[in-house]
């Protein structure tokens, strides 16, 4: 399912003292099926854009078309249920563990099914799945999730919003607070996803992250998008700007390139890329 | 002085498994201590004892060379400020301007000396052109900001940041780490203990504690620390950037002398 924006602009607060405009004129393309990084400084609209995308925000101006869906900030246009999009789109919000609240993690995960008016066998087995895709087994059914550990809770609340089975999956920071460890494990399960040929859009402020796993990134400044484009198209020149920060890898070879040397930025994935052409590098010199 | 001194602290939450077994360590004054290890490692957990918000533990720690307990707290509470991981936690004000003030008014001070002290910090954390916001038209990076600016204000003596900085941007992250050292430079004797994941960060502090499973298994200056690097794998830690290039470039044959502690300092040694 493709997603188009067009032209939204998206205003809090509208016609009060508070109004504060948060998205203005987005036009936006992303592709089925790929794995984006949407970035940018903290307030710069990542959160409004990524709520339109399943309803949960209409816009003020302009249309956001996913599938068959029209979120419009004209009544007459927009889709009659749209809150059927929710299947279809999953989000995952900052902090999802804070959602947490059945007795069981087994019936946590089933809630959502069951919310959309599956059957309770189809929903508890479809927490079953789910709970297995993101890494716990049989023995976390009956546990509370109030007793789990930050990682493990965080991963109950990610299965609840697999269990059903979205095509797009939008994560709003989804490694902060977590230790590198469960970051990467979380990272993995996302990458997982992505390889069944689902659509993620991950909202992060860890370019280390992007640089690794996304395949597109969108640079959203002021509440516009700035930039689209390959992590390495993207971080090719200085991002500053936008309040972020370099990868490291890329950062070491640019501040090295100022001082005479030649590294292909391009060309490089992972540190060892990185010493190899430093290695390279310092024969010639 | 020291101003943490665990001596042999265990804590367990259900009487039998121990989230904290038997730590000694001590934190000097005017140390930036960064705590690292896993979620589950225990670190929150020392958090909340050296905060008083948990009593029961097998051990001893002194604060300020007083030993906690629930009769000295109140003596030493009103030197120590905690910033939380999650600004929604600790918004009690409905103004950014009222919620710096809850802490100021709490502590006695005079009305007419609340404005510039406000100011003041507000300023330093970069917050002051929304005195007037209410918390729900900030975003969460602000919301931090005011937490610490808030926490800053009280001047406290101790300072302890429980992932404060990781819902942050970087451009915000690195506004509160500057602003941090420079209250720092200000008062040469104000303690950090920062528990982080951030394995950067924590390679800019002076002292670095390891904790996994409740145990304290390294501890000392990024650099003594840092050269575990076996052993933070074997925990599922990372080392930093730095030292892992350092690591890279040694496979490919490039020597590297022992003595380099940083980025910066590898940076310099290739362009020689």
């Amino acid at each position: 399912m493709p997603i188009d924006f067009s032209k939204v602009t998206f205003v809090y607060n509208r016609r009060s003292p508070f109004q504060y405009e948060a998205l203005h004129e987005v036009n936006l393309h992303l592709d089925e099926g790929k794995f984006i990084a949407l970035v940018g400084r903290t307030g710069s609209g990542k959160s409004t854009l990524i709520q339109h995308l399943n309803a949960l925000l209409s816009p003020t101006e302009g249309d956001v078309t996913i599938d068959e869906f029209v979120n419009s900030s004209d009544k007459h246009k927009r889709s009659k249920k749209l809150k059927d999009l929710r299947k279809k789109v999953g989000l995952v919000f900052q902090f999802p563990e804070y959602q947490l609240f059945e007795e069981t993690v087994e019936k946590d995960v089933a809630f959502g099914p069951k919310n959309f008016g599956y059957t309770k066998d189809l929903s508890t087995q479809l927490a079953h799945e789910s709970l297995t895709t993101v890494g716990l087994d049989a023995s976390f059914y009956e546990r509370s999730p109030f007793e789990l550990s930050g990682g493990e809770k965080r991963k109950v609340a990610i299965a609840g919003i697999l269990a059903l089975d979205p095509d797009i999956l939008v994560v709003d920071e989804p490694t902060a607070g977590l230790d590198p460890e469960a970051a990467r494990e979380t990272m993995e399960l996302f990458e997982k996803i992505h390889q069944r040929g689902k659509t993620i859009i991950l909202v992060t402020h860890d370019m280390n992250i992007v640089s690794q796993y996304a395949e597109e990134v969108v640079v959203m400044d002021n509440g516009k998008v700035a930039e689209v484009g390959t992590p390495e198209e993207i971080f090719s020149h200085p991002i500053s700007q936008y309040s972020l920060e370099m990868p490291l890898l890329y950062e070491t070879a640019r501040q090295l390139n100022e001082k005479g040397y030649k590294l292909n930025e391009k060309k490089i994935k992972n540190i060892d890329d990185l010493a190899s052409a430093i290695a390279e590098g310092r024969k010639e010199r | 002085m020291k101003v943490i001194e665990a001596q042999d602290l265990s804590y367990s939450y259900d009487g039998k498994n121990e989230a904290l077994s038997g730590l000694s360590f001590a934190v000097e004054e005017g140390t930036y201590c960064a705590l690292i290890g896993h979620n589950g490692s225990g670190k929150s957990t020392l958090a909340k004892i050296l905060s008083g918000l948990i009593g029961g533990y097998k051990g001893q720690i002194s604060i300020f060379g007083t030993v906690l307990s629930s009769k000295t707290l109140f003596e030493i509470r009103p030197r120590l400020g905690i910033v939380f991981q999650n600004p929604d936690n600790q918004f009690v004000g409905s103004s950014v301007r009222d919620d710096i003030a809850f802490g100021l008014e709490n502590h006695c001070v005079k009305h007419e000396d609340m404005d510039a002290i406000i100011n003041q910090y507000a300023t330093e954390a970069g917050m002051e052109k929304s005195l007037d916001a209410a918390p729900e038209n900030l975003s969460g990076g602000q919301k931090q900001r005011v937490a610490i600016a808030g926490v800053l204000a009280m001047k406290p003596d101790l300072l302890i940041y429980d992932e404060a900085t990781s819902m942050l941007d970087p451009k915000g992250k690195k506004e509160i780490l500057d602003l941090t050292r420079k209250m720092r430079e200000e008062n040469p004797k104000l303690t950090i203990l920062s528990i982080t994941h951030d394995i950067e960060e924590a390679a800019q502090a002076d002292q670095v504690l390891v904790l996994n499973g409740g145990h304290l298994v390294l501890s000392g200056t990024p650099k003594e620390v840092f050269t575990h690097v076996d052993e933070l794998a074997q925990i599922h830690l990372d080392a930093p950037f730095y030292v892992n290039l350092i690591k890279a470039l040694r496979s490919k044959g490039v020597v590297i002398p022992d003595d380099i502690d940083s980025l910066t300092k590898l940076e310099e040694f290739l362009c020689q």
